[in-house]
């Protein structure tokens, strides 16, 4: 038998109890459980829509929008795509723009070319990527706001402090 | 143990570079006038770290990272001229309003420098910086090291001997004149032996021709 989780405005999820040996029914479980593996012997050229989360494990190219879900590149995954999901983890090859409503994850094995644009993003060292890097969140600036940091963006070489301006540095020579 | 920092003497240490750090000048002066900048956008060409990126994605609007130490070890690797460097390092005109070169210089040849230098100063904008670091004694850094960025600017060198990458050692004046189509803004010796230069693109200089030889 399956176990209704979540009240009556909620929409309905089940959960099988495994243990008991029933049934497991993949369309009862909730979207957000649900995953599809594209496996490593398949290719696709096209465009995936979908409310499910997807595992890439073999070649993919063209449009991937599940803007609700988790996207996954596997170590195998050979992708040239641009991506629109909540979370991207990216341990294989993936070639085209992301854009995350959440976090984007690249893990050591990965290697990445094009834009990414989400909300946080994890690096393991160890990935290779040449990327163009955009957290949509209001960029956390590293000095309070009523600190004035050194002005020195806007102004000419020939206007340059002839001090350093960090208390504290101790470089033996300065020109 | 002692720690080998800008504060302290070379001479009698045993302490290991990649332990202490020191704190990067250059690296502060650079980030907070690119703080100033609006819609600030930054190149690293340094070796991947997601510490590295989490960093600067605080200082800055927009990142883009190009690891030229993997691309010219992996050239080298496969026997080809680190010449056709422009093939991997292709970004539009006027796109940055800062580049980080690190200790690249360190470890190309005369050639590959000009043209790193011609495609740095192509792509970036006018009052744009540029962040050149010369490693110094080799007993420091007896193996290629990248920099990890720890609290307050320090840098933390981390060795990469699974790298294979010559070390190519250059005076001030040789690193001064490789740098001619930029300004000198400002530049640090620490007592580790590493020096840090801020370069800056003037606000009228014309954008670097590809077939023009800066430096012969």
């Amino acid at each position: 038998m399956l176990k209704k989780r979540g009240g009556p405005d909620r929409e309905p999820t089940f959960s099988p109890d495994i243990s008991k040996g029933e049934n497991i029914s993949y369309s009862s479980l909730p979207s957000v459980d649900r995953k599809t593996i594209i496996g490593e012997h398949i290719t696709i050229d096209g465009q995936i829509h979908g409310k499910e989360s997807l595992i890439i494990e073999g070649a993919m190219k063209g449009k991937i929008m599940l803007e609700k879900n988790q996207i996954t590149v596997g170590a195998k995954g050979r992708v040239e795509a641009e991506i629109h999901a909540d979370n991207v983890t990216i341990s294989g090859r993936l070639t085209g723009n992301v854009k995350a409503l959440g976090k984007v994850s690249i893990t050591s094995g990965a290697n990445f070319t094009g834009e990414i644009k989400a909300k946080s993003i994890s690096v393991e060292d160890g990935a290779y990527l040449k990327a163009a890097i955009e957290l949509e969140q209001e960029p956390q600036k590293g000095i309070p706001p009523d600190a004035k940091p050194a002005s020195i963006g806007a102004k000419p070489v020939s206007s340059f402090e002839k001090k350093p301006i960090i208390p504290g540095a101790d470089p033996i020579k300065k020109n | 143990m002692t720690l080998l920092t800008a504060d302290q003497p070379l001479k009698n240490s045993i302490v290991k570079p990649e332990e202490s750090g020191y704190k990067s000048n250059v690296l502060q002066m650079f980030l907070e006038g690119l703080h100033q900048r609006d819609g600030s956008h930054l190149l690293d060409l340094g070796l991947i770290s997601g510490n590295n990126i989490n960093f600067f994605l605080r200082w800055v609007n927009k990142l883009s990272v190009c690891d030229m130490f993997h691309y010219l070890d992996r050239e080298r690797r496969r026997r080809r001229p680190a010449g056709r460097l422009e093939q991997h390092f292709d970004f539009p005109p006027l796109t940055f309003d800062g580049i980080l070169l690190w200790n690249l210089f360190d470890y190309v040849d005369n050639q590959t420098a000009v043209k790193l230098v011609q495609r740095c100063h192509k792509s970036i904008k006018p009052g744009g910086r540029l962040i050149v670091i010369v490693q110094g004694d080799p007993i420091v850094f007896p193996v290629l090291s990248t920099f990890a960025i720890g609290e307050n600017f320090r840098l933390y060198p981390r060795p990469q001997p699974h790298m294979s990458l010559p070390l190519q050692r250059r005076q001030n004046r040789e690193i001064l004149t490789l740098l001619t189509p930029f300004s000198f803004a400002k530049s640090f010796l620490f007592r580790n032996g590493i020096k840090e230069y801020l370069f800056q693109r003037d606000e009228d200089s014309p954008i670097s021709g590809e077939s023009k030889d800066q430096m012969k």
